[in-house]
């Protein structure tokens, strides 16, 4: 072997001397239809690292090293050329775009695929159209344009405003319904992708059906997001630079009723409850004239707390390049996203808004060490700072359900300042003032350490075989957050306030014995390193024999993540791909993954997720061809096979186990109490436990007509999960002992998506729309359910996240109240609560008559448009959403009287007179328990929701050369986007909340924002 | 070239290398049944910590309920705050769906401890010198299971014996109730058979806390007092032999020579070990029972949630010093009701008036601590204040002992009262339990008028139990085997409104909260009805 190997090192070093003797050079120009065409690639063909770049003209020049005597000519967006340049000095290329589509690659796992011959369901979009929006997170821009993909943003604070989301749906109905995430061949938790700055992605694909899944085996369930990075090319240095800056309010504003509103309606309440009415006429008087507004003060807090507006800004430098040996990509970007809060701390010198701040770095090097050898190095890391005001809010739920909350700040709480600037105080509600606590409290700052390299190489192994290479990665990465607090010392009433009284003018302490502020202390916290390590080495074949295509890829990959004490996750495994074609016609790929993890049994540890598909491009057949030649692909593919998830969740970790753990316990023997160790059984062990399976099967089709003016594909899918990991729900309670999961669950997911393209240019006008829709339903075909006493009890043939609660059937009527005949529950009602359905006739009102009512909570379908134009400089392009076949229900301070401050929608509440054309149960200060939405569901609360949104618009204008040449640049743009525009939705009629928003009792989470952004950017 | 393939050579080996052994087969840092139960211990360590374990499923009193204390679902107290989870129990709300002192599973997985721990003790090799403590644990743990027994017992009436079983997944798991009678039977066959097993009082310092051999009597004592109680006992006849059995098994407790009353009502509960308490749930010292019950006005340096709102009915149960009910006494004084009243009142209730952090608490309209508006106050004009520390003329609070007795002495004596005096009569051993219980809360004069009939005796009996035993969780068992739950629970509960007109106070009645009970279904809980789906041969309480 050795001798072999000697044998063909000395042959390929002749060989290279004979070569090196026919050395000459070419010089040329790219253009197309409209000039020279900067950037394109020039390779001398065979030797496919010898190349050049054209500049910014389209000139090139570069030295041919082989026998082939021709250059092939690339660029992305036009077909490739091969020219004999034999004889030649000086040559010429015309590029012809590629209107077909034909040469479009697609971003697979581990590689690309030309769209044509792949077989898989993948969507992707360049990530230019993920710049256009001015969000922080990069999903949140994805629901609309990429078909299969959902997502639900439900919260808009400054660097948690990540939106959730899926691919095509979700198909388990315990958690890990959250697809993988690769970024350049490396696995991203979902905390990660929120942080990746858009500037440095070059394209963001998602892998739905099993053949494109099945090669990451254990994990590929829920489909992969994968994105892939920008990379330097040969040429001069290219810089860019990128400025913005925005202008965010919230998409929805809330709209309570006054103090001398709330105050009648409060009246009201009280007399409903048999009750003497809480405020007196001259009270009500004293609300609605306003003159004393220290004893009847009225407060729009959401006015007096935040600000219209906020402040965005974002800034990018990039610059790539290189000479054919080493290429680089390196890009900076710094992004400042400020809070809605008011300021109230100047005065204490420290900062109360939420803020957001982050710092990206990318360097992505590529490095050609020998003709045949070549390296890259990866480094990325991302800093991020939060802040936090110190709000003391009343059960730690924050600043916006206070707003909400009657008990906490209803607009007659009281005055914010005292006539003599001190803080306000009301003994009737015994609260701390809330602008005092926003003023003195202080801030949490945390801070997000976010690093990773990766490390990899490139041996072409054309030597042994033509066509096969191979490849290793190490990549390592580190994440660590820590915090950094000022906060006074002392519970949440440490600041002095005072209740005025306007007719003595004496001030009243809340506490006699704080007259000062006490100081500030530092505090800080540092959370566990987040390490990840991930190994990678492949052996990568592809060749052509005549019209025989073949392709092929082997790759280990193993993954380690230690999160501080937790205990470690590793995995491992071997993933396969093989894939045919004849003459792009006819297609068939195998891909497999058999990889395991370390959560199961030893046993259990490894799987095979094997998957096939095939194409057949019926418009390359002849007949097809003659008989509708306008049509330029026709591709029907289908895919079948198994793929597998993982996700344990942290309760279930190493659930094969029965663990016993110690701690010190809440029992202290002896008479100066010590805590006795103690040792509990943990949760029974499953050693059998195993991952959860999904047998995927896709059935699409590819369209592309009229020289890709039209393009369409629709794809078919039908998800079966099965063995799922889930607790039994059968076992009685006497068993005495938390149960383990057992893979017996099954969901079945089922569903369309797709897109259909046109686009197409009249003289310099270039225009087109894009229209995408997903639509995922999914039913719980088994779970272990005790059987119920009635079947509309039963859980088990609903969609994941089901709700359950009672029929609304109007509102019980004073005649009602009396009539026997009427069912009642067994707590105590009167007129006006709601009335709900007695399903099982028992004239009784219980938890029997609770069925499934409304929709899970994330939207079944989601459709997206996208339409846009280039006209000479200017450019235009808007996204606009919609998701429906979903359900937002709320409770206690988002609705309920008494806990919500009042809405409009109070003043519709049931009186005799309206009876059922009421919208609201009678307002009463004890809510019986069947009115009341946090203890009786009922599809009353239930709306079924909607919204279309336009999610993103950009206008932009290019300077023209003739006037940015002269100063240097090569380009100058100036653009306007925006985000969340424009919402019309049904939610709005009933509650005051964002449609994104996540359905639950209260409504805490900061408001999704709309951004109105304004940028600047040139080219050097 | 050959240096490449010697490089990828290389760099294959060492990421070989680098796997061998970075992954665990399992995680090592957990345990396993054989670590705990370790056939090399041979002092027990571990095995004892999984005792001790089991012993954290005691109740554990206090504001358990939602913030709120049991107390608070009888006729001594309401909940401070509305729509509490414990009104479930006097709003008719209680349901198999919705419980709030379901208490099923917790007792059921004491009860898997206790069985896990007798299943596996015989594999530790204690060595000679700790074979008697060994038997001790071994007692200890019979006596833990047949103590979660009854806490399911007097909730669901007859519940699934388990036995010496630890229940798989593999087992059969629909098993039907026992009949009360024989979880009963059950439980006190426990008791005889550990109560020598089980350590002598009293028990060295180390050992406080630990349940002994009066443990085991004292839950008997009460057990068969339950028993022979007309809730169990419906066709009592006048000299049961039932209310023999229950006066027997306390007066076994007495003869033990080892107990008494603690000289200090007011130091009883915070004093770790005295010569009272039979049993406690061991709680680490702290101030929550101060933080929860502390009347809210306070609130500032300290935390006071003033969760508790003691009834009227319950104040006007406290007699007057002079050992005479208020409305027979001639040291009451309508337009100043908290004078002169039993010295247990001013320890067991804030009332307006009494000192505490350095102020009297103001319960009347607008007072400090009643301010109206919305804020969580008193509904009834009283704050608990029992079990607490004495922080009359502090600032704020220092961390007490709040061990949650189980058992004390002063029950034993009640239950031998009430035992005795309903099986043979008020005789002398009656008279002289009760007055002593009112000789140490402090009446002057504390001797009870002679002559009393088993009637008079009977309620003298059942008040004095009212207030000595008041918010530790006996009073809402006892209103439903004495089935009179369905009289006091219904209709209302009353407070106190003190009007402050100038300097003079003015004191008026007041229904505070609207109460029903609906007998007979609610004197015995509903199974949960997850529990009833999941076993088929599992049969509903009635009424459920």
């Amino acid at each position: 072997m050795k001798k072999f190997l000697i044998v063909i090192y000395m042959l390929t070093c002749v060989s290279c001397g004979l070569v090196m003797a026919q050395t000459r050079t070419v010089t040329g120009v790219v253009r197309d239809n409209a000039g020279p065409l900067p950037g394109a690639g020039i390779v001398e063909k065979g030797l496919p690292n010898n190349g050049t770049v054209a500049d910014g003209e389209g000139k090139f020049r570069f030295a041919l090293k082989g026998t082939s005597q021709v250059i092939v000519v690339k660029s992305v967006g036009y077909l490739s050329q091969e020219i004999n340049v034999a004889g030649k000095n000086l040559v010429e290329v015309l590029l012809e775009a590629d209107t077909k589509g034909l040469e479009e690659v697609v971003v697979v796992g581990y590689g690309v695929q030309k769209k044509i011959t792949n077989t898989g369901a993948v969507s992707s979009i360049s990530a230019a159209e993920v710049r256009q929006n001015p969000t922080a997170s990069v999903q949140n821009t994805l629901a609309g344009r990429l078909p299969g993909f959902t997502s639900q943003q439900r919260s808009g604070q400054p660097g948690k405003d990540g939106a959730d989301f899926f691919i095509r749906g979700v198909s388990s109905y315990v958690s890990g319904q959250r697809p993988l995430i690769i970024v350049d061949d490396i696995e991203y938790n979902y905390a990660d992708v929120a942080q990746l700055d858009p500037n440095e992605i070059e394209t963001i694909s998602i892998l739905k059906d099993a053949s494109t899944t099945a090669i990451y085996g254990i994990k590929g369930a829920n489909g992969v997001l994968v994105i892939t990075t920008k990379r330097g090319r040969a040429g001069k240095p290219g810089i860019n630079f990128k400025s913005e800056l925005g202008l965010s309010e919230m998409t929805f504003k809330p709209n309570f009723l006054d103090a001398y509103n709330a105050a009648v309606l409060t009246n009201q309440g009280y007399i409903n409850s048999g009750q003497t009415p809480f405020y007196t006429e001259q009270d009500l008087e004293l609300f609605k004239n306003g003159t004393d507004p220290y004893g009847h003060p009225n407060v729009n807090w959401f006015d007096e707390i935040f600000n219209p507006t906020s402040q965005q800004s974002r800034t990018n430098l990039d610059i790539s390049g290189g000479t054919e040996s080493v290429k680089y990509f390196v890009s900076l970007g710094y992004l400042w996203q400020n809070g809605l809060m008011k300021d109230f701390s100047s005065a204490s010198d420290v900062n109360n808004n939420y803020y957001y701040k982050r710092y990206n770095f990318r360097s992505n090097l590529d490095v050609q060490a020998t003709k045949t050898l070549s390296f890259r190095l990866d480094m990325t890391g991302r800093f991020g700072e939060t802040n936090d005001p110190i709000t003391y809010s009343p059960e730690g739920e924050g600043l916006i359900r206070e707003v909400y909350s009657y008990n906490f700040l209803p607009p007659f709480a009281y005055a914010i300042y005292n006539p003599d600037g001190s803080y306000g105080y009301n003994p009737r509600l015994n609260t701390t003032n809330v602008i005092g606590r926003l003023a003195t409290q202080g801030y949490n700052r945390s801070f997000d350490n976010d690093l990773n390299i990766t490390f990899g190489g490139t041996q072409l192994l054309d030597f042994l075989t033509k066509g096969l290479s191979a490849k290793a990665l190490i990549a390592y990465s580190s994440a660590q957050t820590n915090s950094r607090g000022l906060v006074r010392s002392g519970t949440v009433n440490s600041f002095p306030q005072y209740s005025y009284n306007i007719a003595t003018g004496a001030y009243t302490p809340k506490d006699p014995n704080l007259y000062r502020l006490p100081p500030f202390n530092l505090t800080s916290s540092s959370g566990n390193a987040q390490r990840t390590t991930n190994v990678q080495a492949s052996i990568n074949y592809r060749r052509s024999f005549g019209d025989h295509n073949t392709y092929g890829l082997v790759l280990l990959n193993q993954n380690s993540y230690i999160d501080g004490p937790v205990v470690p996750v590793n995995y491992r495994g071997l993933t396969f791909r093989a894939g045919y074609d004849y003459k792009q016609k006819y297609l068939i790929e195998f891909n497999a993954g058999y990889n395991g993890t370390d959560k199961f049994a030893e046993q259990n540890r490894y799987g095979w997720f094997p998957a096939v598909s095939v194409g057949w491009n019926l418009a390359e057949e002849k007949m097809f061809k003659e008989a509708l030649p306008f049509i330029d692909l026709f591709k029907l593919r289908g895919s079948y096979g198994l793929v597998g998830s993982d996700f344990t969740g942290s309760t279930f970790a190493y659930a094969y186990d029965q663990i016993y753990s110690s701690s010190a316990t809440s029992y202290n023997f002896g008479p100066s109490p010590t805590n006795a160790l103690g040792i509990t059984e943990g949760t029974l062990g499953n050693n059998s436990i195993t991952w959860e399976k999904e047998k995927k099967l896709d059935i699409g089709v590819d369209i592309n007509i009229f020289k890709g003016r039209v393009a369409l594909t629709v794809d078919y899918f039908n998800n079966d999960r099965y063995d799922i990991l889930t607790r039994r729900e059968s076992v009685p309670a006497f068993i005495g002992i938390g149960l383990p999961p057992v893979n017996l669950g099954k969901v079945n997911n089922k569903g369309w998506d797709g897109e259909i393209t046109f686009k197409d240019r009249m003289g310099e006008f270039d225009y087109f729309v894009r229209g995408t829709f997903s639509f995922a339903e999914n039913k719980v075909v088994f779970r272990d359910e005790a059987q119920q006493r009635y079947p509309w009890l039963q859980a088990t043939g609903n969609p994941v996240g089901q709700n359950f609660g009672y029929v609304f059937d109007g509102f019980y009527s004073e005649t009602d109240v009396t009539d026997p005949s009427v069912a009642k529950p067994t707590t105590a009602f009167r007129a006006g609560d709601l009335k709900y359905k007695d399903l099982n006739g028992d004239n009784i009102i219980d938890a029997f008559d609770r069925k499934a009512i409304g929709k899970p909570n994330l939207p079944s379908t989601t459709l997206g448009v996208t339409l846009g134009f280039n006209y000479k400089g200017f450019n235009f392009s808007a996204l606009l959403t919609s998701s429906s076949g979903y359900s937002l229900a709320f409770a206690s301070e988002a609705i309920s009287a008494f806990t919500s401050n009042f809405q409009p929608i109070h003043q519709q509440a049931w009186t005799p007179e309206l009876g059922n054309a009421a919208k609201f149960p009678i307002i009463s200060r004890t809510v019986s328990t069947i009115s009341a939405a946090n203890v009786s569901q009922s599809d009353f609360w239930q709306v079924n929701a909607r919204y279309v949104r336009l999610k993103t618009m950009e206008i932009g204008y290019q300077l023209p050369a003739k006037w940015v040449k002269p100063i240097g640049m090569n380009a100058i743009r100036v653009y306007a986007n925006g985000y969340n525009l424009l919402t019309w939705t049904n939610i709005d009629k009933f509650y005051q909340a964002d449609p994104e928003a996540n359905t639950g009792g209260k409504i805490s989470a900061y408001p999704n924002q709309r951004v109105y952004n304004f940028g600047l950017s040139f080219s050097l | 070239m050959k240096r490449y393939i010697y490089v990828i050579a290389l760099a294959a080996g060492c990421l070989a290398a680098c796997q061998k052994n970075d992954i665990e087969k399992t995680p090592l840092n957990q345990w396993t049944e054989e670590y705990v139960f370790d056939e090399k211990d041979s002092v027990g360590d571990f095995a004892k910590g999984f005792l001790i374990e089991t012993y954290s499923n005691l109740p554990t009193g206090f504001n358990r309920i939602g913030g709120n204390i049991l107390a608070s679902a009888s006729d001594d107290a309401i909940a401070s705050q509305t729509s509490s989870t414990i009104e479930r129990f006097t709003n008719g709300q209680i349901s198999p769906f919705n419980n709030p002192d379901d208490q099923w599973a917790k007792n059921y997985t004491g009860i898997r401890r206790a069985n896990i721990f007798l299943a596996n003790i015989g594999k530790v090799p204690f060595k000679q010198s700790m074979i008697t403590e060994k038997n001790y644990w071994i007692a200890e743990a019979r006596f833990l299971r047949a103590y979660f027994y009854f806490e399911l017992v007097k909730r669901y009436g007859g519940v699934p014996l388990l036995g010496d079983r630890v229940l798989t997944l593999n087992d059969d798991l629909s098993i039907p109730k026992n009949t009360l009678a024989q979880c009963v039977e059950y439980i006190l066959t426990e008791c005889d058979a550990i109560k020598g097993a089980l350590r002598k009082d009293p028990v060295s310092d180390a050992e406080l806390g630990r349940a002994t051999q009066a443990a085991a009597l004292a839950l008997k004592s009460r057990l068969l007092l339950y028993m022979a109680s007309p809730l169990y006992n419906a066709g009592a006849t006048a000299n049961d032999p039932k209310w023999k059995d229950a006066a027997d098994a306390a007066r076994e407790v007495m003869k033990l020579n080892v107990f008494s009353l603690h000289a200090s009502f007011g130091t009883l509960f915070t004093t770790r070990k005295n010569t009272e308490v039979i049993l406690a749930f061991q709680r680490a010292n702290g101030t929550d029972v101060e933080n929860n019950n502390t009347p809210v006005g306070y609130a500032g340096p300290v935390t006071a949630n003033g969760y508790t709102s003691p009834t009227q009915e319950l104040v006007d149960a406290f007699q007057m010093k002079d050992g005479k009910p208020y409305n027979q006494s001639a040291l009451y004084d309508p337009a100043n009701p908290y004078v002169n009243r039993d010295p247990r009142f001013y320890l067991t209730i804030f009332h307006n008036g009494l000192k505490w952090l350095n102020r009297n608490v103001e319960t009347f309209e607008g007072g400090k601590d009643k301010p109206g508006g919305i804020v969580t106050q008193t509904r009834t004009g009283y704050y608990m204040r029992k079990f607490m520390g004495d922080f009359t003329s502090s600032t704020v609070f220092s961390s007490q002992t709040h061990n949650f007795m189980l058992f004390r002495y002063a029950e034993i004596l009640l239950n031998f009262a009430e035992a005795q005096n309903e099986f043979s009569g008020p005789d002398a051993d009656v008279y002289k339990a009760i007055e002593d219980i009112r000789r140490r809360a402090g009446l002057v004069p504390f001797a009870l008028p002679l002559n009393l009939t088993k009637e008079q005796m009977r309620e003298i009996i059942r008040h004095e139990r009212r207030v000595e035993m008041a918010f530790e969780e006996q009073r809402f068992w006892d209103i439903r085997r004495w089935k009179i739950a369905e009289n006091v629970l219904n209709g209302s509960l009353h407070g106190m409104r003190i009007t402050k007109n100038g300097n003079a106070l003015v004191y008026e009645r007041y229904e505070a909260a609207k109460v029903s009970f609906s007998a007979p279904k609610m004197y015995s809980y509903p199974i949960p009805y997850t529990e009833i789906t999941k076993n088929r041969n599992l049969v509903q309480n009635t009424g459920w």
